[in-house]
C-alpha cells in the first residue's frame, strides 16, 4: 500500500523532521517489536444499568461498547495476522486520544480525516483537527 | 505534614484556571434542573437552588471524588413527593438532615461496597420508573395548555437536541431556556412561569433548625424516606464516582465520598435545602470542560448563588414550558432504552422483576415501594431458582452406589437432598459426588451429617467426593461427626 511515498520538503527544520519520520517509519515497520494499539474513546458515559450489571467496572462496559464499535477493524487485523491491543477511554474523543498518547509514550498517531459525523465537504473532522493540533507526537491523517 | 500540604494544594489548586471555568459552566447547567426538581418535589424553587449551592460547596471540602458535582437531583426529588405532599417542607428538611446522618454512619462503617448488591433488574426498573415519573410530573404543565405552550416546549426540545450538532461549547439546555425566556418576555406571551410556582428569594440561605416536633412519631414519619434517600443518594454517588474515576484516570475514596454526601446533606437540611446527591450529567460536563479539582465544585456552588442573587428576578420569568422541555430531555436520557430492545434476550423472571418495579412505582408514585417489591420478588425468584437441586443415582461397576448432587445445597434445598437417600436399600459402599454442587450453610452441613450418621449406623461405608474448597471448609469448620440438633 505504501510503495511510493512522497516526502514534500522545503528544506526547513520541520521538513527535516518529516524526513526523519519517513526514515524512522520505514525502519520501524520491519521491526518486530513495534506495538500497535487500537484506541476507542467512548463519548457518552455508560448507563446506570450497564454500570450496575458490570459491578461498577467502567472499563469492562467500555470494552464491550468498543468491541461492537471496532469489530470490523479487529477483524481486519486478525485476517492480516497483525497483533494489536485494544484500549478504551471515556470522555471527549480528541482529549482521550491526546491524553493516551501523552501518558503512553506513543510515537505516531494514525487517524482518519473524517469520522462518523462526516457531513458535507469539510476536509477534517473535529477530532482529527484537534488531535493534529494537540498531539505530543507526529500525526498521520489518512484520507 | 509536608505530604498533606502537598496533597491539599494538589487537590485544590493544581488546575486553577480550568477548574474555575468548568465550575462556571456547571453552575449554569445546575440552574434549570435545580428549579425543575424542586417543582417536582412540590417545594419552592429556592429549596432546590439552596440545596445545589450548599451541597456543591460542602462536597468541595469533604467529598472523596474531586471533580464530581453534586446537587439537587431528580432521583432524590422523586422520593420526596409524598412526604412533602402529606407533611410539608419542614419534614422534608428534617428528613434531609437524617438522610445525611445515615450516610455519615454508612461512610464511617465503610458500607459503600455493599450497594451493588441491589439486583440488577430492580435497578433497571428503578431507573425506568424514575424516567417515567419525571415525564409524568411534566404532564400537568402542558396537557390542555394550548398550542402556544406546545410550541414553546417543541422549540425548547429543538434547541436542546439541535444545538449540540453545531457547537458543544455551551450547555444546550441553558441556551434553550435563555432563548425561550427572552422570546416569551419580549412577545408578552403571558404563559405560566417559574414565578407562578413560588418565589425566588435573592438572599443567601440562613441556618435554621427544621421546625418540627422532636418526637418518636416524627421520626417514624421521616425515617423511611431518609433511609431510601440515603440509599439512592449513595448509589447515584458511587455510580457517578466510577464514571469520573474512569474519565480522569484517578481513583476516588468511596467511603469518604459517602461520608461527604452525608455531611453535605446534613448541612443542606439546616440551610433550607432538600437532600441531593452526585449528578451524572453535571459531573460529565465538569470533567469535559476541564474540571478536575475540588475548586471546580466550590466555584460551581458559589457562582450558582451569585447568579441567583443577581438574576433572581430573571429566573422567575422562565416559562414553565422551557423547564418542561428540559425535563423531557432528562427523562428521555434517564430511561434505559436498551432494556426495551433487550426484552427478548433477558430471562423472563428478570423482565418480570423489572416490569413489576416500574408498575408499582408508576401506580403508587413511590420509588421506595417499587424497589421494595422488586427486591422481594427477586429474592423469591432467586430462592426458587436456586433451591432446585437434582439428585442422580448410579450403580457403579464395583457395586458402589453413587449419588450425584447437582445444585446449591442450603437451608431451602436440604430436604430434597436428605429424601433422595435410600439408606436401607443401598449397597455396602456409597459415595456422594458434590462436583456440581456447593455447600452453603449450617443447615446443609447438618443434613450431610445426618446422612453420614444414618449410613454409619446401618454399618455401611460412605464417602464424599468432589467437594470444592469452600464447601470443604464449611464442612470442616462446622464438622459432620457430631451433628448439632436433628
Ligand atoms: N471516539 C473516537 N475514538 C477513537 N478515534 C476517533 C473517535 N472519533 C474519531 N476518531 C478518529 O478521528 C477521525 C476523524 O473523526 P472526526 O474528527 O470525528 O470526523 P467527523 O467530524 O467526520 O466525525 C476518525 O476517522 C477516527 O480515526
Ligand atoms: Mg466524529
Amino acid at each position: 500500500m505504501f510503495q511510493n511515498i512522497l516526502l514534500a520538503t522545503d528544506g526547513s527544520k520541520y521538513a527535516t523532521y518529516a524526513a526523519e519520520a519517513v526514515l524512522g517509519l520505514v525502519k520501524e515497520f520491519q521491526n518486530k517489536d513495534r506495538e500497535i494499539i487500537l484506541l476507542h474513546v467512548s463519548d457518552t458515559p455508560p448507563t446506570r444499568s450497564q454500570l450496575m450489571q458490570a459491578d461498577l467496572d467502567v472499563q469492562s462496559v467500555l470494552r464491550e461498547k468498543a468491541g461492537k464499535a471496532v469489530a470490523s477493524t479487529e477483524q481486519k487485523f486478525a485476517e492480516a495476522d497483525v497483533a494489536y491491543t485494544l484500549e478504551v477511554a471515556l470522555g471527549d474523543p480528541a482529549d482521550g486520544i491526546v491524553d493516551f498518547a501523552k501518558t503512553n509514550d506513543i510515537d505516531l498517531i494514525i487517524i482518519g480525516s473524517r469520522g462518523l459525523g462526516a457531513v458535507g465537504s469539510v476536509l477534517l473532522g473535529s477530532v482529527s483537527r484537534r488531535v493534529a493540533h494537540e498531539a505530543p507526537c507526529p500525526v498521520m491523517i489518512v484520507k | 505534614m509536608l505530604k498533606q500540604v502537598h496533597e491539599l494544594r494538589n487537590s485544590w489548586f493544581s488546575n486553577l484556571r480550568l477548574d474555575i471555568l468548568a465550575g462556571i459552566t456547571v453552575a449554569l447547567a445546575l440552574i434549570p434542573e435545580s428549579i425543575a426538581f424542586s417543582i417536582i418535589a412540590g417545594v419552592d424553587p429556592m429549596v432546590g437552588l439552596y440545596a445545589s449551592f450548599c451541597i456543591a460547596v460542602t462536597i468541595a471540602f469533604v467529598g472523596g471524588r474531586p471533580g464530581m458535582i453534586s446537587g439537587a437531583t431528580g432521583a432524590m426529588a422523586l422520593l420526596m413527593i409524598t412526604l412533602v405532599a402529606n407533611h410539608g417542607l419542614e419534614y422534608l428538611l428534617a428528613a434531609t438532615v437524617l438522610t445525611g446522618i445515615i450516610q455519615i454512619v454508612c461512610g464511617l462503617l465503610k458500607l459503600g461496597r455493599f450497594i451493588s448488591f441491589i439486583p440488577h433488574a430492580v435497578m433497571l426498573g428503578f431507573v425506568n420508573a424514575l424516567a417515567i415519573l419525571i415525564f409524568m410530573a411534566q404532564i400537568p404543565y402542558f396537557v390542555g395548555e394550548g398550542w402556544l405552550v406546545y410550541g414553546l416546549i417543541a422549540a425548547t426540545l429543538g434547541i436542546i437536541y439541535g444545538l449540540p450538532r453545531l457547537t458543544k461549547a455551551v450547555p444546550s439546555a441553558l441556551v434553550a431556556i435563555i432563548v425561550i425566556t427572552t422570546l416569551s418576555v419580549a412577545m408578552g406571551f403571558g404563559v405560566q412561569t417559574v414565578g407562578d410556582m413560588g418565589h425566588i428569594t435573592r438572599a443567601f440561605p440562613v441556618f435554621a433548625l427544621p421546625n418540627i416536633e422532636l418526637s418518636l412519631q416524627t421520626l417514624m414519619i421521616i425515617l423511611p424516606y431518609s433511609l431510601t434517600l440515603a440509599l439512592v443518594g449513595m448509589l447515584e454517588s458511587l455510580l457517578t464516582a466510577s464514571i469520573v474515576d474512569e474519565m480522569t484516570h484517578t481513583k476516588s475514596d468511596k467511603n469518604r465520598e459517602i461520608r461527604g454526601q452525608g455531611i453535605a446533606n446534613t448541612i443542606t437540611g439546616f440551610f433550607g435545602g432538600m437532600a441531593g446527591c452526585a449528578m451524572i450529567g453535571q459531573s460529565v460536563i465538569n470533567v469535559k470542560s476541564g474540571g478536575r479539582g475540588r475548586l471546580s465544585s466550590l466555584v460551581a456552588g458559589l457562582f450558582l448563588i451569585f447568579l441567583i442573587l443577581v438574576l433572581g428576578d430573571v429566573v422567575m420569568m422562565i416559562p414553565m414550558a422551557a423547564l418542561v422541555g428540559v425535563m423531557i430531555m432528562v427523562s428521555v436520557g434517564t430511561f434505559d432504552w436498551q432494556s426495551i430492545t433487550n426484552l427478548r434476550r433477558v430471562p423472563i423472571p428478570d423482565t418480570l422483576v423489572m416490569v413489576s418495579t416500574v408498575a408499582v412505582v408508576v401506580y403508587t408514585h413511590d420509588l421506595a415501594k417499587g424497589v421494595a417489591v422488586g427486591v422481594i420478588l427477586s429474592a423469591i425468584i432467586f430462592g426458587w431458582k436456586i433451591a432446585k437441586i437434582t439428585m442422580a443415582e448410579e450403580l457403579l461397576a464395583d457395586g458402589t452406589k453413587r449419588y450425584s448432587v447437582q445444585g446449591q445445597l442450603f437451608f431451602a434445598s436440604t430436604s430434597k437432598f436428605v429424601n433422595a437417600f435410600d439408606v436401607l436399600g443401598d449397597p455396602e459402599r456409597v459415595i456422594i459426588d458434590f462436583s456440581d454442587s456447593h455447600v452453603w450453610d449450617h443447615s446443609a452441613v447438618n443434613a450431610i451429617a445426618r446422612i453420614l450418621q444414618k449410613y454409619k449406623k446401618a454399618g455401611k461405608d460412605i464417602a464424599m467426593v468432589g467437594l470444592n474448597a469452600a464447601s470443604e471448609k464449611i464442612i470442616n469448620d462446622i464438622g459432620v461427626d457430631a451433628p448439632s440438633g436433628h
